[in-house]
């Protein structure tokens, strides 16, 4: 990805959404892929551990002809305590490299832990408990990772449907901690940030006036839903209005944002309407591109 | 390292909902909490939040079942085959993000528990074997090594 293809709005990639984001009139400048999804993990331990099958391999060929593509973690579980799995760094530093992503981006959050009898993964983005014991541990991966990188390591904002009691820091201080201690970027889910709104987690406005969004590289929007009683991250329709309000808001006050990705699963592609994808892209390039928006950089 | 201990507990409440009642009233399976973790546990335990994350986690694992198992839920009655899936998770833990082996056995022991000769049992069979079949295709691919071929057999951004 380089100055003369700028992007600017993008699609997480589901295979539903490969006929669309191949067609000549695609309104996305780049595709977000998830290499969890298009690679085969058999685990620690088995040669070759990650292998692609020939479907995925000629999706990731088209797709790879047409636009260029973005690394988004889900496995890496960065706030896991027993261990980092270098094993799966390595793959992941591979794939960036080739692939040339202009940055790699994970969650703030854990989702495996090891037992005796091996590991367990809860497929979640769980809250790490935000004390300098975690700021430390996740600090040291973050540089390990940015060493091997040669490019900005993204840390995503989690969403949170319960607290961890005596937190020594709010989450945007955490990742301020991270950033100027440890050399993160940001990457915002304003859609994160508006379940936690919803369910009464934080505020967005002191949220936003304490992060440093000068960090901030890419931002995720998305559309969620009610599940007893909490509104849910659940990638299954459009963002709504105070999504983009949010992105309104926020891009003006991010000098180096260079992308804005909208995350939706492909098993709730029927619920748009025709044209859907495209509305949604073309409004995220409204939002960037207005004349408030000049500072938008190339990654 | 009592981060680890905790960290196995918080997710031991969404893969073994029973767990929730002890941690609770402060019973730890881990010795070495410290009183902090102990109590954010216990409010977790507790929490409506953790609650509904145990069912997004449940309605994770169980998508994977229904993906790569359809025929054998669409042939199993709904309330044995809740059942079932209830009964498996309780004897095995999810250890990845991939499913193939899971939704294997899954199909095995169903089909061991059905009536022999049904039309469960056979398509339960029938599904095993081509989930386990599907796992094995990525043995197909090539994979880059750090000086080699790329990682899916392509050679340079060029060749787009």
């Amino acid at each position: 990805m380089t100055e003369h293809s700028t992007p600017v709005v993008g699609l997480l990639y589901q295979p539903v959404f490969e006929d669309f984001l191949v067609q000549p009139d695609c309104p996305a400048d780049y595709v977000e892929i998830i290499p969890d999804t298009i690679w085969h993990d058999r685990g620690a331990g088995v040669t070759p551990r990650f292998v692609v099958d020939h479907d995925q391999r000629a999706s990731l060929d088209r797709l790879r002809s047409r636009l260029p593509l973005m690394l988004h973690g889900i496995g890496l579980s960065i706030g896991s305590a027993a261990r980092l799995d270098e094993q799966y760094v390595a793959q992941l530093l591979e794939w960036v490299d080739w692939l040339d992503s202009p940055w790699l981006s994970e969650h703030l959050a854990f989702s495996v832990v090891e037992l005796d009898e091996g590991a367990v993964n809860a497929g979640l983005t769980l809250p790490v408990p935000l004390d300098d014991e975690s700021l430390t541990m996740i600090g040291a991966r973050v540089e390990r990772l940015l060493g091997g990188l040669g490019r900005p390591f993204l840390v995503e904002n989690n969403v949170y449907y319960f607290g961890t009691p005596h937190d020594s820091y709010g989450e945007a201080a955490f990742l301020n901690r991270l950033c100027h201690d440890h050399g993160a970027d940001l990457l915002l889910d304003l859609h994160n940030l508006h379940c936690n709104a919803v369910n009464g987690v934080m505020s967005p406005e002191s949220y936003l006036a304490e992060l440093d969004l000068g960090r901030v590289r890419e931002i995720h929007i998305a559309g969620g839903m009610e599940v007893d009683g909490f509104y849910v991250d659940g990638h299954c329709a459009a963002p709504p209005e105070p999504v983009w309000a949010l992105l309104e808001q926020v891009v003006p006050l991010c000098p180096n944002l260079a992308a804005v990705t909208f995350e939706m699963l492909g098993s709730w592609a029927g619920s748009l309407p025709p044209g859907g994808l495209t509305e949604v892209l073309e409004r995220m390039r409204a939002v960037t591109s207005g004349p408030h928006c000049s500072a938008v950089a190339s990654p | 390292m009592s981060l680890a201990g905790y960290q196995r507990v918080l997710i031991g409440l969404l893969v073994q909902p029973a767990s929730a009642f002890r941690v609770a009233r402060g019973d730890f399976d881990e010795a070495d909490l410290t009183d902090c973790e102990r109590e954010r546990l216990s409010a977790a335990a507790r929490d409506a939040g953790v609650a509904l994350t145990r069912r997004l986690h449940e309605g994770w694992r169980l998508t994977k079942l229904l993906t790569l198992l359809p025929l054998t839920f669409d042939v199993g009655d709904d309330e044995v085959m809740a059942d079932r899936v209830a009964s498996f998770w309780a004897q095995r833990l999810p250890t990845s993000l991939y499913f193939e082996d899971e939704a294997a056995s899954f199909a095995q022991q169903v089909a061991r528990s059905a009536p022999p000769g049904s039309l469960l049992q056979f398509t339960a069979e029938h599904e095993a074997e081509h989930v386990r079949r599907s796992r094995d295709v990525p043995a197909r691919t090539r994979r880059r090594s750090r000086n080699g071929a790329h990682p899916l057999g392509i050679h340079g951004r060029t060749s787009d």
